[in-house]
């Protein structure tokens, strides 16, 4: 074995225990084996539940093997075996402050906005004294605060502002504010996050962003469309199509939200109104085709590593 | 859990039991090995699922091996050096460093996540090497057959990783 400098020797192994200390995931035995022809080709399906279910029932399959589908999955939270959580990068994001790591208070590399965008932040954090907070703030108008640093899972948070730019664009600079116990990452790409289509949907529309109350343009969808809403800031937005339902969703730091009106008709113009607190940054698109349960509090997010805010979902 | 739908006769010990009984006993040492390369739960997971797989689908030459753990160990740590390379690939941005903060040392926490931050700093084969004969105690020719390379080149693995390792911590 290497020879070991016994300061490098007493922290690798402290470390090399952590990471074996890191629990498998429950499915990583979940294996199911059929007799027969091993030489085919084992079937992988992201609802693998029911693919083994049906292999079984079928015998058709010779194996399968419970693999959970790291590109389709639902959201996985941070596990044991990760100091921070991971962060979501969107392929198309552009990355405005990549993802960064340090510990205490530090001023983070200025970058440019042009007129009207917005930014998406995402912070981790971790400490391992009582110092729990990180405060992010930069030099015109976003600012919020990360708690949970001293939890044993450490603390994140995510949170977009529209129009950061201004009406002019301009240099944004990002300041951390920590304690000297705390270590902390972020991220900043463009924003809002981009909004992801439900199985089977089209988009109607492009995107509405928004600050506070105000109205998405009026579009005609031939099918039944559904709704879905992003929204970040300190307070809650009920969106009104007009029809015969409505949603109101608790913005708190960041939410995603996706319902289908009912009453709807086909062909015919939609407005869809927006009421908010000026803080309150929102994007809407719509979507018609096969679209979520009529009320349902689904979440659009995909990628791994941060569990959006849990909406609250209103029906008149 | 392993689940079989095979009928294994009594008495019989079924191809489909004797991979059960060698994938309970190596998930746990494979996702420790695979986390510890790659740093990261879901990769790890795919990392050993995909072992797994491997070896069910070989198992009629695997079985008969002397040693069915040491080529589970070499498919799997195969598995992540190219796994990871595909990420790379894909531009996934990477870490930077605000280096403003002297590392608080002697705080467990603090010490982890330094520790870990420098250990990613490594090349996965640096890393892979690390793991293999630092952690686990397999020999420099053992570690070159489990990452098919010659043993000369695990020992500069090793000997440039550790010095990126007592540099990024400022222990050396």
């Amino acid at each position: 074995m290497v020879d070991m400098d016994p300061g490098l020797d007493t922290r690798l192994r402290a470390f090399f225990e952590h990471i074996e200390a890191s629990r498998p995931p429950a499915g990583l035995t979940d294996i199911d084996v059929a007799g027969g022809d091993r030489g085919r080709r084992p079937i992988f399906n992201v609802f693998a539940g029911l693919a083994a279910a049906a292999v079984v029932a079928a015998s058709i399959a010779a194996f399968a093997i419970e693999l959970r589908s790291h590109h389709n999955a639902a959201p996985r939270p941070a596990q044991s075996g990760s100091l921070l959580p991971r962060f979501t990068v969107h392929a198309d994001s552009r990355v405005f402050v990549p993802a960064t790591y340090g510990k205490g208070s530090v001023t983070l590399p200025a970058f440019a906005l042009g007129p009207g965008e917005g930014v998406y932040v995402q912070v981790a954090c971790k400490s391992g004294t009582a110092a729990d907070t990180v405060q992010v703030g930069e030099n015109q108008r976003f600012g919020s605060e990360v708690a949970g640093c001293s939890a044993p899972a450490g603390g994140h948070g995510e949170w977009f502002v529209t129009n950061q730019g201004g009406p002019n664009g301009g240099s944004v600079t990002t300041y951390v504010t920590a304690d000297p116990a705390v270590s902390w990452e972020i991220l900043i790409t463009d924003g809002p996050p981009p909004i992801l289509a439900p199985p089977g949907g089209r988009a109607v529309r492009p995107t509405a962003y928004g600050m506070g109350s105000g109205s998405v343009p009026v579009f005609t969808a031939a099918e039944t469309y559904s709704i879905a809403i992003d929204c970040s800031g300190v307070g809650s937005l009920a969106i009104s199509s007009g029809l015969s339902q409505d949603a109101t969703i608790s913005c708190s730091r960041y939410a995603q939200f996706i319902f289908t009106p009912s009453g709807q008709a086909p062909g015919q113009p939609v407005s869809l109104s927006v009421v908010a607190p000026s803080a309150v940054g929102w994007e809407v698109e719509v979507f018609e085709g096969d679209g979520p349960v009529t009320g349902s509090c689904a979440t659009l997010r995909d990628g791994g590593g941060l569990q959006p805010t849990p909406c609250v979902a209103s029906s008149p | 859990m392993i689940a079989s739908a095979g009928s294994a006769q009594a008495g019989e010990a079924s191809p489909e039991r004797t991979f059960e009984a060698i994938a309970v006993v190596d998930a746990r040492r494979l996702y420790s090995l695979a986390l510890s390369i790659l740093r990261d739960e879901g990769e790890a997971e795919d990392a050993v699922q995909e072992t797994l797989l491997k070896a069910w689908r070989s198992w009629g030459s695997v079985a008969g091996m002397e040693r069915p753990a040491a080529w589970l160990t070499r498919v799997c740590v195969n598995h992540c050096i190219s796994r990871r390379r595909m990420l790379r690939s894909r531009g996934w941005p990477q870490l930077a460093v605000i280096d403003n903060t002297t590392p608080a040392h002697g705080d467990p926490a603090s010490d982890l996540i330094d520790m870990d931050r420098a250990y990613r700093r490594l090349s996965l084969r640096q890393r892979a090497a690390i793991t293999l004969n630092y952690r686990h105690g397999y020999s420099v020719a053992e570690c070159a057959v489990f990452m098919g390379c010659r043993p000369g080149t695990v020992r500069a693995h090793l000997a440039r990783g550790l010095a990126t390792l007592r540099k990024e911590l400022g222990s050396g």
